[in-house]
């Protein structure tokens, strides 16, 4: 597959489908594994690409060639995964969340942890506490600017994460467990 | 695991992800995509459809206005060529002229109608004095044939009066000129309103044609030419053309958007009480253990008043552009929270929130440019359709959601959020309704005019808005895909 250069996102910019198509199949999976941290599903990780991808095909004029265009769509991609959560939250049945412990992580879990199976633990976080961890952790988004995204405080960003970091470590901890690795690496 | 590392193996790990997705998918963007290139076209079609179809009535209406009007040479020839078709015998012609007397009750006037040619240099004219401006005769009196054949001659019926009353005689001689059948090129604009006097005086050494009939039956009878009155661009300019109007309007619509209003994403957060994670104040105070969001579906009403420069392009077609002064509310009245817990009192709170009572208000300046077009006119009426694009600076006045009963009033750093009493006033909530400064509107519609003097007419008619960009920033991003608005528009006109 072709790395997308700049006649490509010209002929992308023109219309060509044939262009958009190839600029898309380059992409496409790398950002759907973007798009699935966000959502609950993978079906509804698949919408938000197709959201994002007509976005991009949309706003790609505006795209300066100067930064990495992977960078731009990703980019493109978080941004109407955000928009996405806030404007699907009240259909999110939310799951019962038991008060997560300080439980520790073995440095080997997440080595060790399947990215399928890491997948469905981040989606399973309550959408609120997922979209604060993938911003902060993944993103590297500031509790301020989630905040001023958010339009939520600062502080009440960080109680997020930090609630959202302990679920999620408890729960790799749990599927380690499980799945017998865990004596593996011990 | 140290914090840092446990991030940075998350992060590690999740960057090497693909997933491959589903066939299917690449369709549906290529569609979507093409789809949406259409639809942000949508504006612009619009427009083009309007100019168009004022373009085609531009044409057509200048069509009209000339097509009666055979270009002069035509006119020559069909004066000289083909006189026959039209009244080509003497017989018919006194028929035409027998009609024509008794419609207009010109009993008193023989007619004889000759198969004579007047010559050019001899016709004569003879205009009664006694007669009003709008009639007048001619007569043949010193006429000569000079041509006998009626397919080379022009044909200028004369008519002969036995009007005792012509007393003096205006003698106009015809000059040698084009076989006599020159159109002539002034004072043909506006017949009904050019005295003969004047006609004769304007016509200038060219040729006459008889065009009136006397509908009192004192003049002498009048022969319509079998060619027609022709108006040329000498005489259109000499008609004075009313370009400029002005029109002032009312517009009153409803708009139709979803928004979401307020914070729909962290309401965990939105909710909680400062320093007791575990109790959401929101819900402690509404008695809910679970919110729903705060998506609103919002009847957007408007009241807009403008005033329209209009200039003519022609009858038909006119642009139209002004200044718009429009006031905006947003009416939550469908603010969605809801009650899981059975055990507590719910009603109030499940209950539709009253527009009326939870309003945020904008101003809206604007400036509207459109086409204009009258597709139809009977009598005093009119219809014209109008279509165009209108540029606006919105201003909001209240920021706050002010609320009566049952409604949520979120403090002003969001952190905790109190359930308003009956009629009380809210905390002012910045920038949650923040919208775009500026924005782009399409307007459709049409007027049904009625005319009370040839200056002065009301109008009112359906009105369709297209948003063309978005108004509300990204928090409150709205839903639907082309958010519309429907109303209708009452105003007056005034022209110079």
């Amino acid at each position: 597959m072709p790395h997308p250069d700049s006649g490509m996102i010209q002929d992308c910019i023109s219309g060509k489908a044939s262009a958009q198509k190839a600029l898309y199949e380059y992409y496409a999976p790398r950002m759907l594994a973007v798009c699935n941290r966000y959502a609950q599903k993978t079906a509804e990780a698949e919408d938000i690409l197709q959201d994002a991808f007509v976005k991009v095909f949309q706003n790609l004029h505006k795209y300066q060639e100067t930064g990495s265009l992977e960078a731009w769509i990703r980019r493109v991609c978080v941004n109407t995964a955000i928009d996405h959560v806030r404007r699907e939250k009240h259909r999110y049945k939310e799951l019962e969340i038991k008060e997560a412990g300080t439980k520790e992580v073995n440095e080997n879990a997440l080595d060790m942890l399947e990215l399928e199976f890491l997948f469905k633990i981040i989606q399973a976080l309550p959408s609120g506490y997922r979209l604060v961890f993938n911003m902060y952790a993944i993103e590297g988004y500031s509790h301020a600017e989630i905040g001023k995204k958010l339009n939520i405080s600062e502080s009440t960003s960080r109680s997020q994460y930090a609630r959202a970091r302990a679920l999620l470590k408890q729960r790799i901890s749990e599927a380690y467990m499980e799945t017998n690795i865990y004596k593996d690496a011990i | 695991m140290p914090s840092e590392l446990f991030e940075k193996k998350l992060r590690e790990k999740l960057s090497q992800a693909t997933i491959p997705p589903s066939p299917e998918l690449w369709n549906n963007i290529e569609a979507q995509v093409a789809g949406k290139d259409s639809r942000r076209g949508f504006g612009f079609w619009i427009l083009l459809l309007a100019l168009l179809l004022g373009s085609i009535g531009m044409l057509w209406g200048f069509w009209n206005y000339t097509s009666g009007n055979l270009p002069e040479q035509q006119l020559v020839e069909n004066s000289i060529k083909s006189p026959a078709p039209l009244l080509s015998t003497i017989e018919e012609r006194e028929e035409r002229a027998e009609i024509i007397s008794d419609k207009e009750d010109l009993k008193d006037a023989s007619i004889d109608l000759g198969k004579e040619t007047l010559s050019s240099h001899n016709s004569t004219i003879k205009p009664n004095k006694n007669l009003t401006d709008n009639s007048f005769s001619t007569t043949s009196k010193s006429t000569t044939a000079t041509n006998s054949s009626d397919s080379e001659d022009a044909s200028v019926f004369r008519s002969k009066t036995l009007n005792s009353n012509l007393t003096e005689e205006l003698i106009h001689t015809v000059p040698q000129h084009a076989n006599t059948a020159q159109p002539n090129s002034q004072g043909l604009s506006e017949p009904s309103s050019v005295s003969f006097l004047e006609e004769i005086e304007e016509d200038n050494g060219m040729d006459i044609y008889i065009n009136h009939l006397d509908p009192l039956g004192e003049a002498p009878a009048i022969i319509k030419t079998p060619f027609s009155y022709p108006r040329t661009r000498q005489s259109l300019k000499k008609a004075k053309i009313n370009r400029w109007s002005y029109l002032g309007y009312v517009d009153f619509h409803k708009g139709y958007r979803d928004v979401n209003l307020g914070n729909a994403l962290a309401n965990e957060d939105l909710f909680l009480a400062p320093g007791n994670a575990d109790q959401p104040a929101g819900y402690q105070y509404a008695g809910l253990n679970a919110p729903g969001n705060l998506r609103v579906i919002i009847p957007e009403e408007s009241i807009s008043l403008g005033i329209l420069a209009d200039w003519k392009l022609n009858r038909k077609l006119s642009l139209q552009g002004g200044f718009e002064y429009g006031l905006f509310s947003l009416g939550a009245y469908d603010i969605n929270i809801i009650d899981n817990s059975s055990a507590l009192p719910s009603s109030q709170f499940n209950s539709p929130l009253s527009s009326r009572n939870t309003q945020f208000r904008y101003h809206q300046f604007g400036i509207p440019l459109q086409v204009s077009y009258q597709v139809l006119a009977r009598g005093r009426s009119s219809l014209d359709m109008y279509g165009g694009a209108s540029i606006y600076a919105a201003k909001a006045y209240s920021k706050s959601i002010t609320q009566s009963a049952n409604f949520y009033n979120f403090t002003a750093d969001r952190s905790t959020v109190e359930m308003a009493a009956q009629n009380s006033v809210s905390s002012d909530v910045p920038g949650l309704i923040q919208y775009h400064p500026f924005h782009l509107t399409y307007q459709f519609g049409f007027n049904f005019s009625r005319h009370f003097s040839d200056r002065h007419s009301i109008f009112f008619g359906p009105q369709i808005k297209f948003q063309g960009t978005p108004v509300y920033k990204e928090q409150q991003r709205e839903i639907n895909e082309i958010p519309y608005y429907v109303g209708f528009r009452l105003g007056f006109k005034f022209s110079n």
